[in-house]
């Protein structure tokens, strides 16, 4: 028999029946004993031994963080981190995606709730968000963003110009680093460019425009003294050309899938109406878009990486200046704090692990092993037999933040050369987009971690990374011939040619993994024996001009090859002037 | 053969067991088109079908749908009832630029707004929804005023012989007589929603979803899974389609009335 109801009834009915759904999984569904995401078994896993261990022998090995949530009623701070593995300090400080119980963060008397966001743009806004509630506010829970180093001079244009109507007060400041990127962004390209880069020419690379890794390419063709197209609407025969891809993966992709795209001729300077048809050569990404690469296509190799360009990406942590003004004393042990911890994952395998199994609760995605196996970077073979560097990250101890930011025994500003050259290219390749960007001293604040470093020389225990720079370079990653005037027929370098030299400075600073070769050239006039003398000298000079601004020695090496060398003809002058030159080489 | 010639005729309407043949057949030389052309990195349909299976199993899989789906049935209800104040208040002359406003917002993209509805919302979880909103309500009310503009003028004329003034002819031809039309409007328009789940999911991936499992899949290339997927979406979205058109039916039973 069929009931008869209104249709009142029947509303109330669809209701109770939602409603019914909706408490059955609120009371019952998420209530029920779940099996937790079953931690890692991590003793089956060979992991290589430590090689980067900053500490030593008989080091303190801390007490790994409990699982549960301490609520310790200190400050509360929100961070919003991409998926990124230069972040195993925080991951392990904190304990888990809330500040766990017996975690140094917990010590610190903070808490943090570290949140995924992959979104930059989101991230900006968040910030901005946060600096009108703490102006209304000041009882606001902080939030911090932790994005890459060299995107900064681009992140700070953007963020400073929103948060002017706020005041000065509250614009935004970078205070610390906890990690890098170490081999995991990377420029990939057929084999060809690393056996000669200038077959690069005419060629195409895909990537997120004005990103990390586009600056990885730019860097590169900069140091090979190669032109980059800024324009990804036309194609210029003699430049490497950029196809824009949306994110990291879809530049891979675009590789992966074989897509091509029309464009038109630039001929002297102007597009003319020509079309021609590009496909994609190279691809600047990181991890996982490399590892798709190699999985699913393969065919190409990594060109330059940040293993090479060590300084280039230093994950770096920004906030609002007032509220960091308001909690210096949070600030300074959040930083004790990330600074051990970088010591701990470094040094210790099981505290490595358990960062990477925090790693895989914060993104949600992947499970500890994946996260630490491309913390450690791996070789892998791709779909065409070729072995292939993947992944690659660093957590920083107290000694590298203080190496990023000048603060270490070099007194060599590493962050401050970074900020300032991709910041530089960012206006001159896009001025219409990024006019301007804010100056380093007026973004950066290293007052909290010089406190730091200064009151707590015991957390400096810790070895900074270190480079082994072989003997002699054998593998050039770029090389360029540079004009240094020197005062005729002798060593000494004439004023003019300092800020070639910076250049030359800035240049090996980004790229602290490789050692940097100056080799000097004559021209052919005068006898070869006081050429090759005089150009062992002059590459000597130009040598001693860099160590005394802060390169190392053991990074350095020089050679004179007098007039054996010619770059071009000698029968000229104008042949006989581009022979004289100084060839600055990258390479390992 | 008269069958055969039949279903190639145009203005020929076929009883529905050869319709249903017709689908049938359709599809299975769609798929097995598909099957035969796949390979390389195009995922086959076996291995979008295992890939199913292996989806079902996921421990969070349900947990996720569930967050898709209420993070759904919260916008579209909202979204309906801003729809309908808006639309019945369009018939009050006042209103009417704002309604035709909200019409015009169909040729917004969500790119520029999310900053703007990111200060404006407390949380990720409000942030989602708001955009929800925002993407569905102008489709909603264009709709709306659709079926506004259907009204026979003889249901007022009949209303005006009945004595009724405005406000009771509001109510009884356009709020109570086009009830049934509500959820016509929905079904045509939940597509939308139900397009936009993965955009608005992955500003805030933390409290997962089927957009955001759809993301993840992608992010490592697992073609596979995404297809799988996306079967998943496809066929929960006709299921909404059908229940809201079950729902419509047994609300309004008049709607089911034939009239020719």
């Amino acid at each position: 028999m069929a009931i008869k109801v209104k249709p009142g009834g029947k509303v109330l009915g669809i209701l109770i029946l939602l409603g019914g759904l909706y408490a059955g999984k609120v009371f019952w569904w998420d209530k029920r004993p779940q099996e937790a995401k079953a931690a890692t078994e991590i003793g089956k896993v060979n992991l290589p031994d430590a090689p980067e261990a900053s500490l030593s022998g008989n080091a303190a090995k801390l007490e790994l963080p409990s699982t549960e949530v301490s609520g310790n009623g200190g400050t509360r701070i929100q961070w919003k981190i991409m998926a990124w593995n230069s972040q195993f300090a925080l991951m392990y400080a904190n304990g888990g995606p809330k500040t766990t119980k017996n975690s140094l963060i917990d010590k610190a008397k903070l808490e943090v709730d570290v949140i995924r966001q992959d979104d930059c743009n989101k991230s900006i806004a968040d910030m901005v968000k946060f600096a009108q509630d703490y102006k209304s506010d000041p009882n606001t829970p902080g939030v911090f963003a932790s994005f890459m180093g060299d995107g900064m001079p681009m992140f700070f244009a953007a963020l400073a110009k929103e948060l002017e109507p706020l005041g000065p007060e509250y614009q935004p400041i970078a205070f610390y680093s906890m990690g890098k990127s170490y081999g995991e962004d990377k420029l990939m390209g057929p084999a060809e460019w690393k056996l000669n880069p200038k077959a690069a020419i005419g060629k195409t690379v895909a990537c997120v425009l004005r990103d990390g890794d586009m600056n990885i390419l730019v860097k590169w063709a900069g140091d090979n003294g190669i032109r980059v197209n800024p324009d990804e609407t036309s194609f210029d025969r003699n430049a490497i050309n950029l196809i824009a891809a949306n994110d990291f993966l879809d530049a891979a992709n675009k590789y992966i899938a074989g897509y091509s795209e029309t464009r038109k001729f630039v001929e002297n300077g102007k597009k003319v109406a020509k079309d021609t048809t590009v496909g994609v050569d190279g691809v600047a990404t990181w991890t996982p878009g490399d590892v798709n690469i190699a999985q699913k296509k393969g065919g190409l190799i990594n060109i330059a990486t940040t293993r090479e360009y060590a300084a280039q990406m230093p994950n770096i942590t920004i906030t609002i200046k007032k509220f960091a003004n308001d909690h210096r004393t949070d600030i300074e042990n959040l930083i004790m704090a990330l600074a051990q911890a970088g010591d701990q994952v470094r040094s210790f395998n099981d505290a490595k692990a358990f960062a990477a199994d925090v790693s895989a609760k914060v993104y949600n995605e992947q499970d500890g092993a994946y996260w630490l196996k491309y913390y450690n970077g791996t070789e892998e073979n791709d779909a065409q037999g070729t072995k292939l560097h993947l992944g690659g990250s660093m957590a920083y101890n107290l000694a590298d933040a203080a190496n990023m930011f000048g603060l270490g025994d070099d007194k060599l500003d590493r962050y401050k050369i970074v900020y300032g050259t991709f910041g530089d290219i960012l206006v001159k390749m896009y001025p219409e987009l990024v006019p301007a960007y804010p100056v380093y001293n007026k973004v950066v604040d290293k007052s909290f971690l010089a406190s730091v470093v200064s009151n707590h020389p015991e957390l400096l225990t810790g070895a900074a990374i270190k480079v082994e720079y072989a003997d002699a370079i054998t593998k050039e990653v770029s090389s360029k011939s540079v004009q240094v005037q020197f005062e005729t027929g002798s060593a000494v370098i004439r004023p003019e040619s300092y800020a070639v030299l910076d250049d030359i400075l800035k240049s090996a600073v980004v790229a602290e993994g490789l050692k940097l070769g100056v080799y000097g050239h004559t021209d052919n006039v005068g006898n070869d024996e006081a050429n090759l003398k005089l150009s062992n000298e002059r590459a000597a000079s130009v040598v001693a001009y860099l160590q005394a601004k802060g390169l190392a020695a053991n990074r350095l090496e020089s050679k004179g090859f007098g007039a054996s060398k010619p770059e071009t003809t000698n029968a000229t002058a104008e042949g006989r002037a581009k022979n004289r030159r100084v060839q600055i080489v990258l390479g390992n | 053969m008269n069958k055969l010639k039949n279903i190639f005729e145009p203005l020929r309407s076929i009883n529905p067991r050869t319709m249903v043949i017709l689908i049938v057949a359709e599809a299975v030389v769609a798929l097995a088109a598909w099957q035969l052309s796949g390979g390389g990195l195009i995922p086959t349909p076996d291995k979008v079908v295992s890939a199913i299976g292996r989806i079902f199993v996921m421990p969070d899989f349900i947990d996720n749908l569930f967050a898709s789906l209420v993070l759904t049935v919260k916008g579209m209800t909202i979204s309906i009832l801003i729809a309908l104040v808006i639309s019945y208040l369009s018939i009050v002359p006042f209103f009417q630029p704002l309604a035709r406003f909200v019409i015009k917002c169909r040729y917004l993209t969500l790119t520029g707004l999310i900053f703007l509805f990111t200060l404006l919302t407390q949380n990720g979880h409000q942030l989602k929804i708001s955009l929800l909103i925002f993407g569905i309500v102008p489709f909603f009310v264009t709709s709306l005023l659709s079926v506004i503009d259907g009204i026979n003028k003889q249901e007022y004329e009949l209303c005006t012989t009945l004595r009724m003034n405005s406000w009771q002819t509001l109510w009884e031809v356009i709020i109570v007589g086009r009830l049934d039309q509500v959820f016509e409007v929905m079904r045509q328009n939940f597509a939308i929603a139900w397009l936009m789940i993965t955009s608005v999911e992955g500003l805030s991936m933390s409290e997962g979803g089927l957009g955001v499992m759809l993301i993840k899949a992608n992010k490592y290339v697992q073609l596979d899974v995404v297809f799988g997927l996306l079967v998943i979406i496809f066929l929960i979205g006709m299921a909404f389609d059908y229940i809201l058109g079950l729902f419509r039916h047994w609300l309004f039973p008049y709607t089911k009335l034939q009239t020719r």
